[in-house]
């Protein structure tokens, strides 16, 4: 299958507000992979984050697409990206910029636009006797990818072997 | 894939089923043999939700132990490129002869993204009947062209992709003078994984959480009405699609409704409203509840209570 859908990230953990100012950089940096789009989430700072999303696909090249995160966070606004245009929607993401498929082979990379961003997260307590860092994770949030221009040859999955 | 796809199968399903379901695509048995009854055997997104193309089995047999089966494969239209994923059609010069030693015979359309082959490694093809086969494929690829995807590829401009969701619903209103249950089964007849009905979605250009409806695929549903102890039936179809709402982890799926077919006075033949499905997106439990509102005929289905369940998941 080569749907160039929605990626629902399943579980992408964000440092919450509390501990993130003690611990900036996250530990569970939760990179997601699938057949298309490669997508990373990091806290930069508290309540400032970073997204890389990468063309892993054979279908084309990517035009445009949205982030939008799991229940309880909200973008708020964008401010920068690597490539193209981004603006902060709906507590999302809308971006607008032609991120290159891979050249050789899916095995390796394609192009990527990178988003700085702020974020909003849901208000959560410290579980009560919990100690040090404290991180709040987030599940449910997607990428869907809203346009691509298709290329006409076919992109192989892996490279061929040097017998070959 | 770590990420959950959500995006394509259900038209396919429905629509493909025709040409492969509807019409048996296979050609008569060659004299002397017998096509099976099953046939055609067809796996596709109707069977295995995501995959964007279908391969269609077609078995004969003649006795006492003679059988083989020709199988067409073709690309979905609704596959973004085939180029990425498919690899074969749209190249006549891609064939394979069949061979007494090699036993087995291949040829791509020219016009569209299918093959059809038969291959025999048992030997359960006398040699003297591989011609008569070699047509039985021919036509059989010629079966499948109207529902495989067309040579043709747009490199030049952007294109907007269409994610296909599958979706079922029902719901019970109780009011003091209505009560009413109806919806669309959320296991398909062919397949229980699958719902029945399904819809495409777009998204424009600087959309998030919200994108277009732009085609949906469901059976007209009936509505059972009891009022004042009097039952009624209304016959329900989705015309169209409204919006498609996905703020995690609320998911939003607005229809357009017609009634076309009622025996219940208040609400007749032609009368038009809307259908709102609102739903948890993380719980994809084909009884998960949600929460339905039926806005038609003058507020009949307004005052009251509901309870329902949803699915909507990706293609």
């Amino acid at each position: 299958m080569r749907t160039f859908a929605l990626l629902l990230a399943l579980a992408s953990t964000l440092a919450g507000t509390g501990a993130a100012a003690a611990d900036p950089v996250d530990p569970d940096q939760s990179a997601k992979v699938s057949a298309d789009v490669n997508l990373s989430l990091r806290t930069l700072t508290p309540g400032v984050y970073e997204l890389v999303v990468q063309n892993q696909s054979g279908v084309g090249a990517i035009d445009s697409f949205a982030w939008v995160p799991g229940p309880g966070w909200r973008v708020t606004s964008v401010l920068a990206t690597s490539r193209g245009t981004c603006a902060a929607s709906d507590g999302a993401i809308a971006c607008r910029g032609k991120i290159s498929p891979p050249t050789r082979c899916t095995c390796l990379p394609g192009g990527k636009v990178t988003i700085r961003f702020r974020m909003t997260g849901p208000r959560v307590r410290r579980p009560a006797g919990q100690q040090g860092a404290f991180v709040v994770g987030t599940a449910g949030g997607y990428l869907v990818v809203k346009a691509v221009t298709l290329i006409h040859r076919h992109i192989p999955t892996a490279l061929p072997s040097p017998a070959q | 894939m770590l990420g959950l796809l959500v995006g394509g199968v259900a038209l396919s399903c429905v629509s493909h089923a025709g040409a492969a379901g509807g019409a048996n695509p296979c050609p008569a048995a060659p004299h002397g043999w017998m096509a099976a009854t099953s046939n055609p055997t067809v796996f596709g997104p109707a069977e295995q939700p995501g995959q964007q193309h279908v391969m269609v089995s077609c078995d004969y047999k003649r006795a006492p132990k003679h059988a083989v089966s020709v199988v067409a494969e073709y690309a979905l239209p609704e596959d973004l490129n085939p180029l990425s994923d498919f690899y074969y059609g749209c190249n006549a010069r891609r064939k394979q002869a069949w061979t007494t030693a090699g036993r087995t015979f291949f040829v791509a359309s020219a016009t569209r993204w299918s093959y059809a082959e038969f291959t025999d490694p048992g030997h359960q093809l006398p040699d003297e009947d591989a011609g008569a086969f070699e047509r039985v494929a021919r036509a059989l690829l010629q079966h499948v062209a109207a529902s495989a995807h067309s040579c043709r590829i747009n490199t030049a401009t952007p294109t907007v992709v269409r994610h296909l969701y599958l979706f079922g619903f029902e719901f019970i209103f109780s009011s003091s003078d209505l009560k009413a249950f109806g919806g669309i089964a959320t296991q398909s007849a062919r397949n229980p994984l699958i719902p029945a009905a399904s819809f495409t979605a777009v998204s424009g250009r600087d959309a998030t959480v919200l994108a277009k409806v732009a085609t949906v695929t469901a059976p007209v549903f009936t509505v059972h009405v009891v009022a004042r102890q009097k039952h009624h039936s209304l016959r329900v179809r989705i015309d169209a699609g409204i919006d498609f709402l996905q703020r995690p982890p609320t998911q939003r799926l607005r229809l357009h409704l017609r009634v076309v077919g009622s025996d219940y006075a208040r609400c007749v033949k032609g009368a038009t409203g809307t259908l709102t499905i609102t739903r948890n997106m993380l719980n994809n439990a084909s009884n998960a509840p949600a929460s339905i509102r039926v806005g038609l005929c003058d507020a009949a289905f307004e005052r009251g209570t509901y309870r329902g369940n949803a699915i909507i998941i990706s293609g």
